[in-house]
């Protein structure tokens, strides 16, 4: 965990309101696994505004991005910044996700399917994995990072839920053909993206029997595990941290 | 050099900056990114009689400049605190106030009787939380008899330093103070939360379940001060003044306006940096100005 002024060595829009940010940190990248995300601070000034929680989308050896979409006040601060200015970053944060060999089946929605990139790099080089990739979004324009887990070498399923690019449907529709299909049983489903999607993978993996890790998102005071605000119940009561104890859990861990 | 030591009640510290209870955990999540050994004194998160699992879902509401939140105090209770919390925090060389919180009389007294023979600095009783409310729907920071009888039982058991937490949510501040500091305490620690509330127009229904929760931030900061002013006037013991505090100029005016140390809380969250910042930044004040010891700025506001 480290606290850095980071350079931004891009911070661009790749296709609707989604923008990549490129930072530069040679520790951060060195000590970052994946699951794990920074918590920036957009603003200097003196108006108050939290750091705003993002997940690792890639890392190279000086560098770390992340994709974001702007949704409020603090993406819509955070895609005005230029290459060259700096940015307050503390991280990597947060329990990543738990590597396996074997056949994997990654289930991405929205700015989900973003962190999902930097594990698929980690199954592929460091596991030796197969996988596929289930990419989810509400229309072709939205569909992220298509291309790069097909350079990676996964197979990638495209899912919209108009129909105007791949599979029609919403992505556990899709998931859910690929379970049922005799002798397609994955060593592990890994899924990031809104609640309702992990509600079903989780619902999903728990019927077929197969271990799955969902990565959680919340709003966050600290990010670091002191404030308890980003909390989510346990399945076996109480609460735990989606900062500190996530944000990627075992799914039978949370109530979902 | 300047001198930033003070004392408040037996408790001796090396600056006057604390970090507020509920903002730090029990020191260790930050223990990565500050070096622990500067603060003043750490203030743990509210330790309950039993580990407390807290509100649902939503817990943080951000507003103009603010945070308003609805944690209900999750902690994981005196035994865990003792066993695992405690210890830890001891191999620092920092001071160490442990905040404690009941829903009755018996309860703050089980804890300070608990307490009582483990080794740290100061109890500090949290009679202040919004966010856990007791039958009868008034925090025992709403009554000077019900804080009376709190620091009573809690005195009876706990021999060092008593430090007592006040909500702002009161007419008159400075009448609460007073009965604590007859009761028996060494020092108000002013301000707990403002009450608040936040609206989802979408739906037409309140943010929080519990309707209200407690502002903090830079929002409250003028509010807050004024409380500490008004609490300074009206005791003779310190006061620890926080509200929003972000740099050395937000706690100056703290201590100027009777404050004798401060803490930092929400800003933790921001730049968990603050309060290492803020000690720098006034020792160079004081070497700067010649002023020699802070303890000589404490409600030196010309009125």
């Amino acid at each position: 965990m480290f606290q850095d002024k980071c350079r931004i060595l891009a911070n661009e829009p790749i296709c609707g309101n989604f923008y990549r940010l490129v930072l530069e940190s040679k520790s951060i990248a060195a000590a970052a696994v994946p699951g794990q995300f920074l918590n920036i601070r957009v603003e200097q000034g003196t108006d108050f505004l939290l750091r705003r929680p993002l997940s690792i989308h890639e890392i190279k050896k000086n560098s770390v991005s992340i994709i974001y979409k702007t949704v409020g006040r603090g993406t819509g601060k955070l895609s005005l910044k230029k290459p060259k200015e700096s940015l307050d970053v503390i991280g990597p944060l947060g329990k990543g996700y738990t590597l396996s060999d074997g056949k994997a089946v990654l289930v991405g929605g929205g700015t989900g399917v973003a962190s999902l990139k930097f594990l698929a790099a980690d199954l592929i080089n460091k596991q030796q994995a197969a996988v596929v990739v289930m990419i989810g979004a509400r229309t072709r324009e939205e569909v992220l990072c298509g291309n790069e887990f097909s350079e990676l070498g996964c197979k990638v399923e495209i899912c919209t839920e108009d129909g105007t690019l791949g599979f029609k449907g919403m992505v556990t529709s899709l998931l859910k053909q690929y379970l049922s299909v005799m002798g397609a049983h994955p060593r592990v489903v890994y899924a990031c993206g809104p609640m309702p999607m992990l509600k079903e993978v989780g619902r999903l993996t728990s019927h077929f029997r197969i271990p799955c890790e969902v990565s959680l998102e919340e709003h966050m005071g600290c990010g670091v595990g002191a404030c308890m605000g980003c909390v989510v119940p346990a399945r076996n009561g109480g609460y735990l941290r989606v900062c500190k104890d996530g944000p990627v859990f075992d799914a039978r861990e949370v109530a979902l | 050099m300047g001198d930033l030591k003070i004392k408040i009640g037996d408790m001796q510290l090396k600056n006057p900056v604390m970090v507020a209870s509920g903002t730090f955990g029990y020191g260790e999540e930050y223990a990565q990114l500050v070096d622990l050994n500067k603060l003043g004194a750490i203030v743990t998160k509210s330790i309950t009689l039993k580990p407390r699992a807290g509100n649902n879902q939503p817990r943080l509401w951000e507003t103009a400049s603010g945070l308003l939140n609805s944690i209900g105090l999750q902690n994981v209770g005196l035994k865990t605190f003792i066993e695992e919390k405690l210890p830890y925090l001891q191999k620092y060389d920092t001071g160490i106030i442990v905040s404690i919180a009941g829903e009755t009389v018996d309860e703050y007294e089980k804890l300070a009787q608990a307490l009582k023979k483990e080794k740290f600095d100061a109890l500090e009783i949290n009679i202040s939380c919004p966010n856990v409310r007791t039958a009868k729907r008034m925090l025992f920071a709403q009554d000077p008899e019900l804080a009376r009888q709190v620091i009573r039982k809690v005195r009876r058991y706990y021999k060092k330093t008593v430090i007592v937490k006040l909500t702002p949510n009161v007419t008159d501040i400075g009448l609460i103070a007073k009965a604590c500091e007859k009761a028996g305490a060494d020092a108000i620690a002013v301000v707990n939360t403002f009450n608040g509330m936040a609206v989802d127009l979408k739906k037409g229904v309140p943010v929080f379940k519990n309707i209200v929760a407690g502002l903090c931030g830079p929002a409250i900061k003028p509010l807050a001060l004024y409380k500490v002013y008004e609490t300074s006037q009206a005791v003779r013991i310190p006061v620890i003044g926080m509200g929003g505090i972000m740099n050395f100029h937000d706690g100056l005016e703290y201590i100027l306006c009777g404050a004798s140390a401060i803490a930092v809380g929400a800003g933790n969250f921001i730049d968990p940096q603050i309060p290492v910042k803020i000690i720098k930044d006034m020792e160079l004040y004081l070497r700067e100005n010649h002023l020699g010891k802070i303890s000589r700025l404490v409600g030196s506001l010309k009125c």
